[in-house]
């Protein structure tokens, strides 16, 4: 079979679902049939994948057969009949999103399951995109694709939080739980740069002139060239490594990460990408919210943490120190906002409230702070997704985009928001019911009876020993 | 933020807003009141009156008569909950006064002379709606002195102490050891021991020269012997023994919990309040249920990582899943910032403590275990009119305290200049 055929067969099988995009698809054999298994039926062990690809297939059944050798079968994965956010766009009702193969292929009210695919019963809970952290310590393994702990405790509460992917540095990751399949999103999201100083701003200008210099010697060179004229061509042997770096950052081909949060490394900031035209990120920027519209102007986007402190310098007439206000005056002059916590990594000790784990409640005080809900919640999906270079994959539900979701019974943004499931590259990476790790949670509003493990002491003489609940053993 | 600072003194400066005079009538309007009383009661659309700085109705907008000329609050978008109440607290100090560790124990030592009025931490704490806290010690050794209950608002000492001594802050375990090597558990308990019985012994002294000089005045006894000598260093212990304010004690996991029940409740007969609550110090709640005097406060580690079990517990959930019928919530300020202690509860929350239980741990629970609960911790009618208006459920980190009321008188207002 030829490599174009297979290409045709693919194309006639991405065809059906989205159809749904369009309209009700009235196929009733492609509703979820009894093959499907379902998420909730937690006794049951999850099926392998289906060894077909739908039987319904329009036309291409024996090509299919023949395709079966050489190609493994689609893995179909469906979220069915709950609240979606994609972010992205308006809310829908009771929706169904399909995935194929970790991509997103439909999303809607009326989308057909395709028999055979594994299906989250979403019913009463909330699908939003997974969270996204701009930035993250701890997680991700040096190198990645080699080094990443999937088994990790850390990397479990990240996903029992609703997150699915990370920055750790420049390197951007998703949270595949006991895979390192897809790992990996980006190796070099971005590059970081020093204004913390005077002196460091003076070498940093120094390296960008210098670059500036060769970029106005090509251009002339070219032009001459263009021009018949015999001209020699601007050496270019020292354009390795980091030079190469900010050649590729004032070429607008990369981006800059910049640590700042006072008011004067922020002007720095501001003064120097408008100056050498970058894009550029800052991570910090407790003050940034005295100089917001210039931030805004300067086409900066910041990342923050609403809470971190920096205290009013009481001998200054303007003003300075931290704000709750930050994130939302930001927004308001136009300046993208990523939120992360004061910490960026999961703890174990006990000490909550500050960490990875409650990426969610950051964004909450954000909104404390005036920022509009849709803001905070895009401002830990879409808005790192694009800070990150990563947003054609994630941070919104979209057809196309990878199938990483959160699904709670929560809205995001509230503080007993749990994830029920975590799906990452269309596969249920954490289910709440089925990990040790918060499964004894319940919620004073939650229906059924409490699964806790009784930890009574001392027992009285004669008492019977307590009941296990089922779901402990 | 400069700005906010001087909006906060424009607000203190304005007349109407200045302190409240004896008379001074103050009418808030809310949306909903949480009452925090004994019959749980939630009132919507209700008015609460304050007069002279105290609660004199409180009640649905159409069943309180309001007087004439009585000052508006108007919150009736908003949320009327009782001030916040820390039980554990080191910000209301100058904080470099935290911890004078002389000796392992340190008897008679007064965080009273640290109060320091007006201080960053503690505007900020009063834009958490955080309107009293247990001034302690820190833990660096097994008894690090007696605590001061007091109000975050006040420009003296005078204004905002409600309490001193307000407890004594005992350490049982678990940062003592730090003292010098070989200072373990079993010795901690012993050095502890000896100086309570010390103290003990010097409240059983005086106590007998009392009686028998009571005996004396009342013509029924001899000639008293000569009082035992005045020492300061145990002077406090005898409102302590005589069960006036509590030992309020940095205990955590089972078996230091299990010795604070124990050795301070049982053997020495003292008002306990468990201070931290922590690991997994809940195996105790039923200890605790048979000793309802004991409070319970959790904080502020919200969870204990069980690693038999690879599962995360939520303290406070866990400690009522196990019988008990109320637990309190607190901070430890600065180690998590006064103003963040509705989040230690919406921690709580998140890992299974019912939002109710939780709010009741901010306010009557705490007042409960300080044992100002006649005075504070709830609107109630005779209770001090130390009041927040929030603009919905303060566990939800997206609304906040938009106005602070202490003794009636606003003494943080959002509009004005928000803090948090």
């Amino acid at each position: 079979m030829s490599a174009r055929s297979i290409g045709s067969l693919l194309l006639l099988l991405l065809a059906l679902p989205v159809a749904a995009d369009e309209g009700p698809v009235c196929c009733e054999d492609l509703v979820e049939g009894p093959a499907a298994h379902r998420h909730d039926d937690l006794d049951e062990p999850a099926p392998e994948a289906p060894a077909t690809p739908p039987a319904e297939a329009p036309g291409g059944q024996a090509a299919a057969a023949a395709a079966e050798k050489k190609k493994e079968p689609d893995r179909w994965f469906a979220v069915t009949g709950g609240d979606v956010y994609p972010v992205t766009g308006p809310a829908l009702r009771g929706a169904t999103v399909l995935a194929r193969n970790g991509k997103v292929v439909a999303i809607g009210e009326r989308v057909a399951v395709p028999a055979g695919a594994e299906v989250v019963d979403a019913r009463g809970l909330r699908v939003y995109p997974g969270l996204v952290a701009f930035d993250s310590s701890g997680l991700v393994g040096s190198p990645p694709e080699d080094a990443t702990d999937v088994f990790g405790l850390g990397l479990q509460i990240a996903l029992a939080s609703g997150i699915t992917t990370v920055g750790q540095g420049p390197v951007v990751a998703k949270l595949t739980w006991g895979t390192l399949e897809g790992h990996v999103l980006e190796a070099n999201a971005w590059l970081r740069l020093d204004v913390g100083s005077g002196q460091a701003l003076a070498q940093l200008r120094g390296e960008l002139e210098r670059v500036r210099g060769y970029l106005r010697d090509r251009r002339a060179f070219e032009q001459a060239r263009a021009r018949g004229e015999d001209v020699k061509e601007p050496d270019r042997s020292w354009l390795r490594g980091r030079p190469a770096q900010l050649e590729q950052l004032m070429l607008g081909r990369a981006r800059a990460v910049i640590a700042a949060s006072g008011r004067t490394e922020l002007l720095r900031v501001a003064g120097l990408v408008q100056e050498y035209g970058l894009r550029a990120t800052v991570l910090g920027g407790q003050e940034a919210w005295t100089v917001a519209s210039l931030l805004g102007r300067a086409g900066l986007s910041v990342v923050l943490a609403p809470r971190a402190r920096r205290d009013a310098d009481p001998q200054l007439e303007r003003e300075s120190g931290w704000s709750i206000e930050s994130a939302a005056l930001l927004h308001q002059a136009g300046v993208p906002v990523a939120i992360v916590p004061t910490s960026r990594s999961i703890g174990t000790g006990g000490l909550g409230g500050n960490d990875l784990a409650t990426l969610n409640l950051e964004a909450a005080y954000a909104v404390r702070g005036g920022l509009p809900e849709a803001a905070a919640l895009e401002a830990i999906t879409i808005v790192p997704a694009r800070l990150l270079g990563v947003a054609d994959r994630v941070g919104s539900i979209e057809v196309g985009k990878d199938c990483d979701l959160l699904i709670t019974d929560r809205d995001v943004l509230h503080y007993e928001m749990l994830a029920r499931y975590t799906v990452v590259n269309g596969r249920v990476a954490y289910d709440k019911a089925k990990e040790a790790l918060l499964r004894a949670v319940r919620h004073s509003r939650d229906e059924g009876p409490a699964e806790t493990v009784p930890q009574l002491w001392p027992r009285r003489p004669g008492e019977p020993e307590p009941k296990m609940p089922d779901s402990e053993r | 933020m400069r700005t906010a600072l001087a909006a906060a003194l424009l607000v203190s400066a304005l007349p109407g807003l200045a302190f409240a005079q004896a008379e001074d009538v103050v009418v808030i309007r809310a949306g909903k009141v949480l009452t925090m009383n004994a019959q749980d009661e939630v009132i919507d659309h209700a008015v609460v009156l304050v007069r002279g700085g105290k609660i004199v109705a409180v009640g649905p907008a159409d069943r309180v008569a309001v007087p004439p000329g009585a000052r508006e609050v108007d919150a009736r978008d908003a949320w009327l909950l009782p001030g916040f109440i820390d039980c554990h607290n080191h910000t209301a100090g100058s904080l470099s006064d935290l911890n004078d560790g002389v000796y392992l124990t340190n008897p008679g030592l007064r965080t009273l002379d640290t109060v320091a009025p007006e201080n960053e931490n503690l505007k900020v704490a009063l834009a958490g709606g955080v309107t009293s806290v247990l001034l302690i010690p820190g833990s660096g050794n097994n008894m690090a002195g007696f605590g001061t209950v007091t109000r975050t608002a006040g420009r003296t000492q005078a204004d905002m102490v409600l309490r001193a001594p307000g407890s004594i802050k005992v350490a049982q375990a678990g940062n003592p050891e730090r003292y010098w090597f070989g200072v373990g558990r079993a010795y901690m308990n012993w050095n502890l021991g000896q100086t309570l019985e010390k103290a003990r012994a010097y409240h059983a002294g005086w106590s007998a020269w009392e009686e028998a000089k009571a005996l004396a005045d009342e013509g029924k006894g001899p000639p008293p012997p000569p009082p035992p000598p005045l020492d300061l260093a145990w002077e406090d212990f005898r409102a302590l023994f005589a069960r006036r304010f509590p030992a309020s004690v940095h205990t955590q996991m089972f078996q230091v919990v299990n010795k604070t029940i124990t050795m301070l409740g049982d053997r020495f007969g003292l008002r306990v309040v468990l201070d931290h609550s922590t690991f997994d110090g809940f195996k105790n709640a039923r200890l605790v249920q048979e000793r309802p005097e004991i409070v319970t406060i959790c904080g502020p580690r919200q969870y204990y990582f069980d690693r038999a079990e690879g599962r995360i517990v939520g303290v406070a959930a866990r400690w009522m899943e196990n019988g008990l019928r109320e637990v309190g919530i607190n901070t430890d300020a600065p180690v998590v910032p006064q103003e963040e202690l509705t989040l230690q509860a919406a921690l709580g929350c998140r890992l299974g403590l019912d939002p109710y239980q939780a709010l009741r741990g901010l306010t009557i629970v705490p007042a409960r275990a300080l044992m100002i609960d006649g005075a504070l911790g709830s609107i109630e009618v005779g209770k001090d009119a130390d009041l927040a208006v929030w603009t919905g459920d303060p566990l939800d980190p997206r609304r906040h305290c938009r106005l602070t009321i202490v003794k009636g008188q606003v003494v943080y207002d959002a509009g004005q200049g928000r803090r948090f």
